[in-house]
């Protein structure tokens, strides 16, 4: 077995593979579109058809799309090619073109959901431009060499320059895009992956004091968020079209509204919930710091409830009286969530069932009643109270030490 | 700042409910520096963090100059300063931040973090991500963070761990300079050469129960011989007691 395939085989096990969940959340939002567009099949065929004909933006919609699923597995394969992988016997250009490769593997999805859409109109239409998954293999390339971690700038211009190149479509702009990536793997060097420290030492500091831990969650689950909200649009979509496409009095679009807002802010505050929970450890130092358990509980809480804002404000715009209740209910789950984060679910580091179920519980309540919501509100001191004795009874450092400390810290 | 005492009623703690790690410790702590020792995992840097606030009691109570650890947070917390065995500062932070965070909470100025920055040689990293740092120099943020105000309760596991010898011999002299002051020190060290010349007493952990030893005597032979024979868990051998477990 070849070098590059078997740095190539870890790469796809360690962080390729990682990256491949992010496609069934696309696949389930395409999905949904298509499936609540007006004629599904129609739909599909004018997308297929759209990229079929090769025009340079379809191109480069799909291009832009596979890019950002490269974007995403570009972290952890970096973080796994520095330190300890530095001293294996594998050439600088062994390193990059496995590389440069995992990167195209994570772009696979998407760039096979297009080849199979090309194949389609190829089929109906009977016209074959071979020229489209040439492109698309290029432009998927083109995407993993500007994002692999280059010692200088330059790489990255000229992967964008092919990249557009490549988008174009004709051969002439094919074999340029093409000559380009040649050109850039033939005098790229090797890779910048040595420690950030070297990289990243006149970065300015920023915000400090409480609102630290603010930033520490937001940095920790990242780009999760954005994700949440994108999940979060599925079931308002959903009850946009249902609330367009028939007639029904105020109390019915309420009862609508209640129901996709109350599932738009589940997926909010599950998916960001969970994500807290794995990937920020907890701070066993900070709590020898003046500052209170409730105000940890408390910032915790406040950050869920923004990121469930915006889903809040759609289902505020879909029926006005659905608002009240919806935000009632996020502030009461968004303390209930804060405390579960800090609660033992049985040697995980995930949500405890429990805490999902009581979160999907409390939603159905208020899509039966908006009145709930009112009762909830006067359980807020409640269960601000429960989550302070969870947050003071959680074991730090039992918890950190058997399941996070190997999460991206150089020294495990 | 010599009536700030520490006092443990009745502590006991375990990571698991069924096998307690420290069990029914009572102590009382005043002014000076103690060292607590024993051998490995003997709960030393647990009943640190219990003192620290970090980890809470499953029964009994921790008070810092007269304030619950549990149900007066702010004001028993205002009073402490901790330094924990693995420097576990949030990765997701830079240095700048974590020491504005203690700065912030401690009422200091910018300036103040600018000359800890200096003090610890921290000037250059400021920027810097806690992932990025070394063992020694995460150590350094979080002896910087320590000097942020003058909380007179120190609490230090194994503050001198990976540090080099200009740092080591600073942390001493400033060590020996609050000590004088009458700040209450708890320390838990291997390294016991360095830092008995400054002990006043000793604390010892055998099978979860601690005990206090008040006269190491003056001698540094004698110092040594009854700190290392508590290190290795073998208090009888210089006469003390050897505590059995309930």
């Amino acid at each position: 077995m070849s070098i590059l395939s078997i740095l190539l085989r870890f790469q796809v096990r360690t962080t390729v593979r990682v990256t491949f969940r992010n496609t069934l959340a696309q696949a389930l939002l395409l999905a949904v579109a298509i499936g609540l567009s007006p004629d599904p099949g129609g739909t599909l065929l004018s997308l297929a058809r759209g990229l079929g004909s090769g025009a340079p933006p379809w191109l480069a919609a799909f291009g832009i799309w596979a890019a950002w699923n490269a974007a995403v597995a570009r972290e952890p394969l970096a973080s796994t090619l520095r330190g300890w992988h530095r001293h294996l016997p594998v050439s600088g250009a062994g390193e990059r073109r496995a590389a440069w490769l995992a990167l195209l593997l994570s772009q696979a999805p998407v760039l096979c959901f297009a080849i199979l859409l090309w194949i389609g109109a190829g089929l109906v239409d009977g016209s074959w431009r071979w020229q489209v998954p040439v492109s698309l293999v290029l432009v998927g390339l083109a995407s993993a060499t500007a994002l692999l971690p280059w010692r200088s700038e330059w790489p990255r211009w000229i992967a964008a320059a092919s990249f557009l190149a490549a988008a174009f479509g004709t051969l002439l702009s094919l074999a340029l895009g093409a000559l380009m990536l040649w050109a850039v793997d033939r005098r790229g060097g090797r890779l910048w992956i040595l420690p950030a420290a070297i990289r990243h030492v006149e970065r300015p500091a920023r915000a400090g004091g409480a609102s630290l831990t603010w930033l520490i969650a937001i940095r920790a689950i990242g780009w999760r968020i954005p994700l949440s909200w994108l999940i979060a649009a599925v079931p308002l979509t959903a009850v946009w079209l249902f609330l367009r496409n028939n007639s029904l009095d105020l109390a019915q679009q309420a009862t609508g509204a209640r129901v996709g807002g109350g599932l738009a802010l589940l997926a909010v505050l599950v998916s960001l919930g969970d994500a807290l929970k794995l990937r920020r450890p907890p701070w066993p130092w900070i709590r020898s710091l003046p500052s209170t358990s409730r105000g940890r509980v408390v910032r915790d809480a406040v950050l869920l409830s923004m990121a469930g804002l915006p889903s809040l404000a759609v289902s505020g715009w879909l029926a006005p009286t659905a608002a009240l209740p919806l935000l009632a209910g996020l502030i009461f789950q968004s303390v209930r969530l804060s405390g579960a984060l800090r609660r033992d679910a049985g040697g995980t580091t995930r949500l405890g069932a429990h805490a999902l179920g009581e979160l999907c519980f409390v939603q159905l309540a208020i899509a039966a009643s908006g009145w709930t919501a009112a009762v909830l509100l006067l359980l807020v001191p409640w269960a601000l109270r429960d989550a302070t004795r969870q947050e003071q009874r959680q074991k730090v450092t039992r918890w950190q030490e058997l399941h996070h400390l190997a999460l991206g810290d150089p020294a495990s | 700042m010599s009536e700030i005492r520490i006092r443990l009623r009745g502590v006991t703690f375990g990571y698991e409910p069924s096998a307690p790690v420290i069990r029914d410790v009572d102590l009382d702590l005043g002014g000076g520096l103690a060292l607590l020792v024993g051998p490995n995992g003997c709960g030393k840097s647990t009943l640190l963090k219990l003192m620290a606030g970090v980890e809470r009691p499953d029964a009994g109570a921790i008070e810092i100059g007269g304030f619950d650890l549990w149900s007066d947070e702010l004001d028993s917390r205002r009073l402490l300063a901790y330094v924990p065995e693995q420097p576990d500062v949030s990765p997701y932070a830079s240095v700048v931040e974590v020491l504005e965070l203690v700065a912030n909470l401690r009422g200091q100025t910018p300036e103040r973090i600018s000359e800890v920055q200096e003090q610890l040689g921290l000037r250059k990293l400021g920027g810097r991500s806690i992932r990025e740092l070394s063992k020694g120099q995460r150590r350094r943020v979080l002896l910087a963070a320590v000097r942020l105000g003058t909380p007179p309760v120190l609490l230090l596991d194994e503050p001198l761990d990976a540090l080099d010898r200009r740092l080591r011999e600073e942390t001493l002299g400033w060590l020996d300079e609050r000590r004088n002051a009458g700040a209450p020190i708890v320390v838990v060290t291997h390294e016991l050469e360095l830092l008995s010349p400054l002990a006043d007493a000793a604390i010892y952990l055998v099978d979860g129960r601690a005990a206090m030893v008040e006269e190491l005597g003056e001698s540094t032979r004698d110092r040594m011989r009854i700190l290392e024979s508590l290190a290795r868990g073998e208090p009888d051998r210089v006469g003390l007691e050897k505590q059995d477990p309930r």
